[in-house]
């Protein structure tokens, strides 16, 4: 089993079928989960997932494909693919279908910071639809949900460091004024 | 990076929205996970030579690419080979091919008027002839009219035989506008001898008398 990125990325590169497979078995939930995010459809969360893996076959069998950051390269793939989806296909569902799972496995009955917490992240969600623009919600994302850092956001979006900076800085603070309405709702 | 405290609490969120995201379905990721190792089985197929994927993580794709250039190196060496042998076979077609091409488009020569002993004297010669007219009749009822049109020819200094003379083909018109009046030879009025006229008064006397001769006879 390879396990060092760099070894993986190398024999993968040779097309060895190992670490094909382990790059796959290691990226596909996470792009999953990415394009889920990004485009709210489990089914062209599922697809596109495919497409990204697909791609990375071609570019590996051309001599081609990434050398350094495989990661972040197979993020940029998708993230790619989803705006070309969405030129084509409008999604306007919510992201709930990802704070709905959280149900899964939990006590029939939920105490009461469980439902604050719930209440809270609901209201986090729609404020990351509703509030934040793409590029806002898409830096948010890479960020605080795939742990990427500024530079690997930056490759990832196509936009330089301190762009990234300033579009994270205002959605945060959008969030953070989104969140305080509501709890003085609340 | 630095973060005030209520965007801390923001980013902490986000924290727990990151781990409570959903999972990709076990099903559809197997799914997906079949068409994933299909896929690079015709990936790996469609290096032909690499023979598929490797399972040991040698340098496959490198000879796979050594190999197919080296096919490619053979491949076109034959051809040159090939052409070579068939161009030394049919030289000599070749070659006349060549021949009868660069022959075609030579330019059509014209042959030099013959030149005459009478006429080396500079002096204008004006050819008198009476353009003539062929009428050529097909039984598909085609006419076909050739004429003659007689020019003018210039004798020139023609001593020397071998000299060249160019000649057009069509002389330009000039003044000529191809009438050729005053240029028709006027027939010649013959005018009767008196001997003949003679002769004639003779045999009309003659005539007479024979006819006066003959009168009698043949009077009834």
């Amino acid at each position: 089993m390879i396990k060092d990125g760099v070894a993986l990325l190398k024999a993968a590169q040779k097309l060895d079928e190992e670490a094909l497979t382990a790059i796959f078995d290691e990226f596909a939930p996470a792009i999953y989960k990415y394009t889920l995010r990004l485009c709210h459809d489990p089914i062209v969360a599922d697809n596109i997932v495919g497409d990204v893996f697909a791609q990375l076959l071609e570019q590996f069998a051309q001599g081609r494909g990434p050398r350094t950051n495989l990661r972040s390269y197979l993020y940029q793939t998708a993230y790619h693919l989803v705006v070309d989806r969405s030129r084509y296909n409008q999604h306007t569902a919510p992201l709930e279908i990802a704070v709905n799972m959280t149900g899964k496995g939990q006590s029939a009955i939920p105490t009461q910071t469980q439902i604050e917490e719930r209440v809270l992240m609901e209201g986090l969600v729609t404020a990351m639809n509703s509030e934040l623009t793409e590029d806002q919600r898409h830096v948010i994302i890479l960020r605080f949900l795939e742990d990427f850092s500024l530079k690997e956001t930056a490759e990832i979006v196509g936009k330089d460091v301190n762009n990234i900076k300033v579009i994270q800085n205002r959605g945060i603070a959008k969030l953070r004024k989104a969140l305080g309405l509501q709890m003085e709702d609340d | 990076m630095e973060l005030d405290p209520e965007d801390k609490k923001v980013v902490d969120l986000l924290s727990k929205l990151k781990n409570s995201n959903g999972a990709y379905p076990s099903d559809i990721l197997a799914a997906r996970r079949r068409t994933y190792l299909r896929q690079m089985a015709n990936v790996g197929l469609g290096l032909g030579v690499g023979a598929g994927l490797n399972s040991g993580g040698s340098a496959g794709g490198a000879t796979a690419t050594i190999t197919s250039k080296i096919l490619e190196t053979v491949l076109i060496a034959a051809i040159v080979i090939e052409a070579g042998t068939i161009a030394y076979v049919y030289r000599d077609k070749i070659a006349d091919l060549v021949r009868t091409y660069i022959g075609s488009s030579n330019v059509q020569e014209i042959a030099s008027p013959s030149t005459d002993s009478a006429s080396s004297n500079s002096e204008f010669v004006v050819n008198t002839e009476i353009p003539s007219v062929t009428v050529t009749i097909t039984p598909s009822g085609t006419v076909t009219v050739t004429s003659g049109t007689p020019s003018p020819e210039f004798a020139g200094d023609n001593n020397n035989s071998d000299t060249n003379v160019n000649v057009n083909a069509t002389p330009s018109p000039g003044d000529n506008n191809g009438n050729q009046y005053g240029l028709t030879p006027k027939p010649e009025r013959t005018k009767e001898n008196n001997t003949n006229d003679k002769n004639k008064d003779e045999t009309n006397d003659g005539g007479t008398s024979n006819n006066n001769s003959n009168g009698n006879s043949n009077k009834p």
